[in-house]
């Protein structure tokens, strides 16, 4: 009978049990495709299915990376990269949310800017590398220019349908209520525009971050970007292949980190 | 016009007179209102049925002050021109924010209210135990039942006492059930709050059970058919057999818009295998 009373769903779980499970959950699931990956690129130098200098042991992979991070000069690549991108990105998703808003706001904007916008946001980022190095030169001015514009492109866009896909609804109660233009804006646009104008912007950083590695292999002497392309005219492929893991890693966090906020703003989409 | 009232009557506390509504669509003109005249007096509870697309919103819309038609629209005395917190509307959606916890969308009501923070405390506290949902104040609209949605609606719409009411079909995307036990409670509200109520329904037994007066629409152009009114008292059983007689009155007024019935196909011709 005892044995029926506790049967598993009446006892009550185990914490430790519970956190193990959310770890295994957190980092197990999206890790195991990778190990697989790493495993497979080890079976295949240990058997020399690629010759060593183009397919080096993921091991001296490793001991490269420590040597960078041991050594300092990763910590320094990384803040040269880091400083670029956010100085790039913060012009860039200001302006764009100005336009981005403006464009939503007025539709006569909109029809002004909306073809131009559009051709230009055809021109790939790397396209408008030659042109902007004849007016700026190769220095700093160059990079920031370049991370600036792949951001401001999604943004302008995400931001300026945002407001037109507010449900007219909505719209139809702030009138009801006879909302001024500051409570319209404050209990419908922002809160309605936040999910949009979010994936704009986390699609801007992705942008401005592929942008940047390509300006620093284009036209630079330090950063992630440059010590990938140094990397691979010194022929260390062990440093390139881990600067292209790192250069991946800082994405995934930065948008990461931008997915948390978002998620804190939304906090009344949370399913529970 | 049977029912009709006489247009050169003093107005009531809501007075429509010789109200047209056109759209243009594809560039041809869609009446959606012809000539509508109508009083509400002060107190009353009047609901409107009609088939869909016979214009029951564009008028509730038009009352609401979201909309324009030409003829006039008179409530408490000014002409509607636009929305005032005088007028409430609950829409056939619930149309909550769903950014917002239900005691903060109930609050949308009171946002332009004069009444000081605790006071609008209070109010909301007030009308969450009325439309029962007091457990729920702290709840997202995703978490809420397509009813305890409705229910957060008309608390929206009540929480600052517009004189008049304003009610879109706001029963009608919900279950039986549900249905029967909000317009229980609608009855019990109106009657405690003494608000003037108009109420658009397609549901003939909604019309009958909740309106003192019933108004018959009748669509292409969408015109006042008949108004019919039930002289019974409140709160209302929807079991009364008194409640039998207006229904099928209003039942005949709605064939006699649709026409004359096909001839075949009635039970009498069937014949009975022998
Ligand atoms: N914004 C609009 N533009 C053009 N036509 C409209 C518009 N709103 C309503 N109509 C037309 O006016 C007529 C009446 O519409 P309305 O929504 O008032 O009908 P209804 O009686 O409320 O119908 P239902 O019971 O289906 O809600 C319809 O023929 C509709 O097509
Ligand atoms: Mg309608």
């Amino acid at each position: 009978m005892t044995d029926i009373v506790s049967s598993p769903i009446s006892t009550p779980s185990v914490p430790w049990l519970e956190r193990v499970q959310r770890v295994v959950t957190a980092f197990a699931i999206p890790l195991a495709f990778p190990a697989v990956l790493v495993l497979l690129w080890h079976l295949a130098s240990t058997y020399e299915l690629m010759p060593e200098q183009i397919l080096p042991y993921p091991a001296y992979v490793w001991d490269a990376a420590v040597d960078a991070i041991v050594g300092g000069d990763l910590l320094k690549q990384i803040s040269f990269s880091a400083g670029r991108v956010t100085a790039g990105f913060i012009a860039g998703a200001v302006a764009g949310l100005v336009l981005g808003f403006a464009m939503g706001f007025w539709h006569w904007l909109d029809d002004h800017v909306r073809p131009l916008f559009t051709a230009i946001s055809q021109v790939p980022t790397i396209g408008w590398i030659p042109l902007l190095m004849l007016f700026l030169g190769l220095g700093e001015a160059l990079k920031i220019v370049i991370i600036a514009k792949a951001a401001f492109i999604p943004i302008v866009m995400n931001s300026s349908a945002a407001l037109r896909s507010i449900p007219p609804g909505y719209l139809e109660v702030a009138r009801i209520f006879r909302f001024n233009k500051l409570q319209r804006l404050r209990l419908v646009i922002l809160p309605a525009t936040v999910p949009p104008v979010f994936t704009g912007i986390r699609y801007g950083l992705t942008k401005a971050w592929t942008a940047l590695v390509a300006v620093e292999l284009l036209a630079s002497s330090e950063g992630l970007g440059y010590q990938l392309n140094w990397a691979r005219q010194m022929f260390w492929l062990d440093t390139m292949i881990f600067s292209m893991i790192l250069i991946g890693l800082v994405g995934f966090v930065m948008d990461h980190i931008l997915a948390r906020i978002e998620v804190r703003l939304q906090r009344w989409k949370l399913t529970d | 016009m049977p029912g009709s009232p006489d247009p050169s009557a003093r107005p009531g506390y809501l007075s429509i007179r010789h109200l047209n509504k056109v759209f243009r669509v594809n560039d041809r003109r869609l009446q959606a209102l012809l000539d509508i005249n109508l009083d509400v007096e002060q107190g009353s509870f009047v609901t409107i049925v009609g088939a869909s697309g016979c214009g029951k919103s564009t008028l509730l819309r038009i009352v609401a002050g979201l909309e324009t038609g030409e003829g006039t629209v008179i409530h408490d005395g000014k002409p509607v021109e636009e929305p005032s917190l005088n007028r409430g509307l609950v829409f056939q959606e619930a149309r909550l924010f769903p950014w917002l916890t239900v005691e903060q969308n109930v609050a949308l009501g009171l946002e332009n209210a004069s009444a000081d923070a605790r006071t609008r405390e209070r109010l909301v506290r007030e009308h969450l135990e009325l439309v029962s949902l007091t457990d729920f104040a702290k709840a997202y609209p995703r978490q809420l039942s397509g009813g305890m949605a409705q229910r957060v609606a008309i608390a929206r719409g009540i929480v600052n006492r517009p004189g008049l009411l304003l009610l879109d079909e706001p029963f009608g995307a919900l279950d039986a059930f549900t249905r029967a036990h909000l317009q229980d409670e609608l009855q019990h509200i109106w009657e405690h709050e003494h608000l003037t109520a108009l109420l658009v329904t397609h549901d003939v037994d909604e019309a009958v059970l909740l309106g003192n007066r019933v108004v018959v629409m009748s669509p292409r152009p969408g015109r006042i058919a008949r108004v019919i009114d039930i002289p019974l008292a409140y709160p209302r059983d929807r079991r009364s057999p008194d409640l039998i007689y207006f229904r099928n009155q209003i039942l005949d007024e709605l064939d006699v818009i649709r026409g004359p019935r096909p001839v075949t196909g009635k039970a009498r011709d069937i014949k009975v295998p022998a």
